[in-house]
């Protein structure tokens, strides 16, 4: 292959090895804490309970969660996770709250992660 | 020996229109009556004479000699004079070089091309000049002047008789007195300057062939796309460098991604209606220019403005082979074309959401598929190559493939075609 037939081939391969240079950050994962996570806990009956964290708020000795509490009644962190994806899931109850300290002493597992909307916004008091 | 039959071709008002076309073979004189003013300049003089003058008689086995007589302001720019005619039952017409010999343009139909065919001779005279432009005609074709020839019984008793033609090694062909010269290209400037059903070709001779020099087409592009994806939906890459994320709900993305090492992928564009002139400018190059209407494939969004539908571009094109438009059949080519067009090339990729930054759209989700539009443009240029079938005169197919560098947002389009032309 002549240089003047090489130069298509030396173009795509210079892209990839561009791309392929520039380094991958971790992506970050959302926390209990974080506005937007799903998470599911058991709760004190040992039924999984299906949140969204709406707001945190640092008491200094605990933090309280603002989340929405949804309808599902999920059999095991995998249901959840996948009742989790689901953007129009129903809710139990728009605004309840929860302790960091007791969900985080429970089984628990951050499952998921969308931004607030503005309906979700605007139930934090 | 046959006195020659002299065309005295004048233009001067002077001439005196005398009918003087006795019978008597081998001394025609005909007088041109003066041609009628020619309102077109630069049309060829248009020589006229009486219908009783137009007509001479000759013995077979004899030459036919002619001579042409040109006014000072043709012979100036006259360069050939060409005698065309056509014997009794030929289909065909031949053409002859009369010679300037002083001031005066002769020759002869062979003997052995009249031999004893009797019947009518029929023959007209075309002047050219240097640039091969016909400018003075005597006569036509489709209304010649008309020779009969004749038996030796049936001429005048003091005509003297013929019982073969001469030698042609004692009279070459192209000697003052002897058979003219055969012309077998007839030079041209134009198709005008042509008869039968030829055109002029580009190496300025008349040619019967199947090429056109002009043709309209039309056809079908569908363009695709390389396109760079790493930090595509990023808010900086839409506002800046053409690019827009659209969810899978039609919302354009305004989140905050996680730059990601994401390696460039192929992208669908616009499919573009395409109307094209081309022409031959040389037996294997044409310049062309195309007009093109996207019709399907523009991104649609709120706030975002629709893509420009229209396209243009010029291309020169060099097909390969001797005379590639002068046969039927395969007609592979390459080419290179610019112009302006916007391309709206979609790709699909995954974004991944940072939670951890601030937000200001609502519903992303950590992980979603978007639409990545680049709209690459409006400037491009390119290369490309394909062939074309001739499967007549005047109708061909084509189908090739283009690679274009678009700017200044830039992506390589590869845009396939195929179409149909028709030769003008």
């Amino acid at each position: 292959m002549s240089r003047r037939d090489a130069w298509l081939p030396l173009l795509i391969a210079s892209m990839a090895i561009g791309c392929a240079s520039d380094p991958d950050p971790a992506a970050p994962e959302p926390e209990l804490t974080t506005a937007g996570a799903y998470f599911a806990w058991v709760t004190e009956d040992a039924s999984i309970s299906l949140m969204k964290t709406l707001s945190a708020l640092d008491l200094g000795t605990d933090t309280l969660l603002f989340c929405s509490t949804y309808q599902a009644q999920p059999r095991s962190f995998a249901e959840a996770g996948e009742l989790a994806r689901r953007p129009d899931l129903p809710v139990a109850l728009e605004l309840t709250f929860a302790s960091l300290a007791i969900v985080e002493s429970s089984e628990h597992q951050v499952l998921w992660y969308r931004s607030l909307t503005d309906e979700e916004i605007a139930r934090i008091p | 020996m046959a006195i020659p039959l002299m065309l005295a071709l004048s233009c001067l008002a002077a001439l005196a229109s005398t009918a003087m076309a006795a019978e008597d073979e081998g001394r025609t004189r005909m007088a041109v009556a003066p041609s009628e003013p020619d309102p077109f300049a630069n049309a060829p003089s248009v020589l006229h004479a009486p219908e009783l003058e137009r007509r001479a008689i000759a013995g077979i086995l004899r030459p036919v000699p002619i001579v042409v007589d040109l006014p000072i302001d043709l012979a100036r720019r006259a360069r050939r004079v060409l005698l065309h005619y056509r014997l009794w039952g030929e289909p065909d017409w031949t053409t002859l070089e009369l010679r300037l010999i002083g001031m005066r343009h002769s020759g002869a139909i062979p003997c052995l091309e009249i031999s004893t065919i009797t019947g009518k001779l029929r023959y007209y005279i075309r002047v050219h000049d240097d640039d091969g432009m016909v400018i003075a005609t005597g006569a036509s074709r489709a209304s010649p002047y008309e020779v009969a020839i004749r038996h030796d019984k049936e001429l005048s008793a003091h005509s003297a008789r013929a019982a073969r033609c001469p030698d042609p090694a004692d009279c070459p062909r192209g000697l003052p007195g002897c058979p003219s010269e055969a012309v077998v290209a007839v030079a041209c400037h134009s198709d005008s300057d042509c008869e039968g059903g030829m055109t002029c070709g580009f190496e300025g001779y008349c040619e019967a062939t199947e090429r056109r020099a002009h043709s309209i087409s039309l056809g079908v592009e569908q363009a695709f796309g390389v396109v760079l994806r790493s930090g595509v939906c990023h808010i900086s890459a839409q506002e800046q460098r053409g690019e827009t994320c659209i969810r899978e709900d039609g919302e354009q993305y305004l989140g905050t991604p996680v730059l990601t090492s994401v390696p460039p992928g192929f992208a669908t564009g616009p499919t573009r209606l395409q109307l094209g002139y081309e022409r031959l400018v040389l037996l294997d190059t044409s310049v062309g220019v195309r007009l093109g209407w996207a019709f399907r494939g523009g991104l649609e969004a709120a706030r975002v403005p629709a893509i420009v539908p229209i396209s243009g571009g010029i291309r020169v094109t060099h097909w390969f082979g001797t005379d590639p438009h002068g046969a039927l059949g395969l007609r592979p080519y390459a080419m290179a074309i610019g112009g302006f067009a916007m391309h709206d090339l979609a790709s699909s990729l995954i974004v991944r959401e940072n939670p951890r930054a601030p937000q200001f759209q609502g519903g992303n989700a950590l992980k979603q598929r978007v639409t990545a539009w680049r709209r690459a443009g409006d400037g491009f240029v390119g290369f490309g190559g394909g062939v074309a079938y001739g499967f007549s005169r005047a109708w061909s197919a084509s189908i090739e493939l283009c690679v274009l560098e678009s700017f200044p947002i830039n992506a390589l389009v590869l845009a396939p075609s195929v179409g149909v032309a028709l030769g003008l």
